[in-house]
């Protein structure tokens, strides 16, 4: 779990990153202790360019907990990476959602919230 | 070694009087060995899961047995697929003679489910998708038709579609939820409220109580006692994922590949079919699942629904309970698959029976496209 904490960490600073294998080149994520490609235990984080590509969006209607979600709010699948994608909220500025559209990292809130926008 | 066959099944939707998992279960039990002529102590086989850590242990010990021979998987909605699977073979290896798969829930009367899912601390899924406002499981059914609108040109009153089938099956059947419910129109389903958008309640399934127990023995047990055989002619598992972000394909599923196994092994293909029975945890599970099993291409499979090839006397009978959306979903649904497959095979079903019903496949999908199993059913006598 350490490296999971390590990766919200790099975000809280303003960097969203992938695994890259040293010995196979395969990125991944979540982190790992090893590679999924090449079994290779030396890993490290490489950082994205902070942008992605909307592959999906939900708007959710009912909050599972309105301390930290207020309904309606849209969580995406974005593309980070070609074939790497996060779960994350995004503010889509004018209100409409879009797949394919490009957004970009904005923060970590203290609860662990991702945030993108476009 | 021994030849074993599924036997009988029964169902157990008690909507007006709530009762405990072990209730549930030991009711369905009994009305099963009594039906078949044997007795609880001649159980040697149990599958079950979702009653407590100790699931079949805890569920033997209420029932007063031992059993030689115990499965207790965890794969959410396709679990009871796979137990069925693993008690014939464990009936032929000879590691037990009569065993009984069965399941039970209370989750509307004890009201034990939420929105936001079942969420573990240790896990990736909760260090990175839970703490971000998902829905569990309903938000990634919801990604996934999003993009399958997106990539299939469909929407959501092409998904109704596939509600109004099941709650016209359930008006056929007694013992389920919407049997005395109006008939469903497009207008209905989406008038009933966006949860994740693109799905509104009526593409949910229910959240009800209930359960069930299916039978399965040796050969010779079965003939001495008259009860017919059902044989598994085909049988395929894939499970994909678990966490939203690593599901492989969002749109083909698992379930091409268990169902691509299960054809095989059976040497059949759906023009053998009778009847499917297929997980409908969502509008959207359904037509992901049919085209990931090659049926048609989505947009053709909504025309389907829309000439009624998916009701009595179409050409796939679906889901004739009414299904998870409108018959009962006591959480893991798979079982209740397996027994409305064996009771068309047993021709037991009055206003909804498929006439001359002897093949079935079975699908069964659990946690967020997670995990799949396919059977292809064959009643032999």
């Amino acid at each position: 779990m350490k490296l999971w904490k390590d990766w919200i960490d790099e975000a809280k600073k303003g960097v969203i990153n992938v695994q890259l294998c040293l010995d196979c080149q395969n990125k991944q994520f979540y982190p790992r202790d090893f590679c999924h490609s090449c079994a290779s235990n030396k890993l490290e984080f490489t950082s994205t360019d902070g942008s992605g590509v909307v592959f999906s969006y939900t708007q959710v209607h009912r909050s599972p907990n309105p301390d930290i979600f207020i309904a309606p709010y849209f969580i995406c699948l974005v593309e980070i990476e070609e074939n790497i994608k996060i779960i994350c909220n995004v503010i889509f500025e004018d209100g409409i959602p879009e797949i394919g559209r490009k957004v970009f990292f904005r923060e970590v809130s203290k609860d662990g919230v991702i945030y993108y926008s476009d | 070694m021994n030849k074993a066959s599924i036997n009988i099944a029964t169902d157990i939707t008690p909507f007006d009087n709530p009762r405990s998992i072990y209730e549930i279960q030991s009711e369905a039990i009994n009305h099963l060995l009594n039906s078949a002529g044997l007795s609880i102590k001649d159980v040697d086989g149990l599958a079950t899961n979702g009653v407590e850590r100790f699931s079949t242990v805890g569920m033997s010990e209420y029932l007063g047995i031992t059993p030689r021979w115990t499965e207790s998987s965890f794969l959410g909605g396709s679990s009871y697929l796979t137990f069925v699977n693993r008690a014939v073979q464990a009936v032929e290896s000879g590691d037990c003679n009569i065993a009984i798969v069965s399941y039970g829930s209370n989750q509307r009367s004890s009201k034990s489910r939420s929105l936001g899912g079942v969420i573990e601390d240790h896990t990736p899924q909760k260090f990175f998708e839970y703490s971000q406002g998902i829905l569990s499981p309903l938000s990634l059914y919801a990604l996934v038709a999003q993009r399958g609108f997106y990539e299939w040109g469909i929407n959501s009153a092409d998904l109704a579609e596939i509600a109004i089938n099941a709650r016209n099956w359930a008006q056929l059947n007694e013992k389920a939820f919407h049997y005395s419910s109006e008939k469903l129109t497009v207008e209905d389903v989406l008038n009933s409220g966006l949860i994740s958008s693109p799905l509104h309640k009526l593409d949910c399934c229910l959240v009800t109580d209930g359960g069930g127990a299916v039978l399965i023995t040796n050969d010779k047990i079965a003939e001495k006692l008259g009860l017919p055989k059902i044989k598994i002619n085909g049988f395929g598992q894939v499970d994909t994922h678990i966490s939203y972000s690593q599901m492989p394909d969002y749109l083909i599923t698992g379930a091409k590949a268990s169902s691509e196994e299960a054809l095989r092994s059976s040497k059949m293909n759906f023009n053998d079919i009778d009847t499917l029975q297929v997980y409908d945890s969502f509008t959207i599970t359904v037509l992901s699942t049919l085209a990931s099993i090659g049926i048609a291409e989505p947009k053709e499979i909504i025309e389907m629904f829309r000439d009624g090839e998916f009701f009595k006397g179409g050409k796939f009978p679906l889901n004739t309970s009414g299904g998870g959306l409108s018959y009962c979903h006591p959480g893991m649904f798979g079982l209740l698959l397996i027994i409305e497959a064996v009771n068309q095979l047993n021709g037991n079903l009055d206003g909804r029976q498929v006439t001359d019903a002897s093949t079935a496949f079975v699908h069964g999908t659990g946690g967020v496209f997670s995990t799949h199993a396919s059977m292809v059913l064959e009643r032999i006598s």
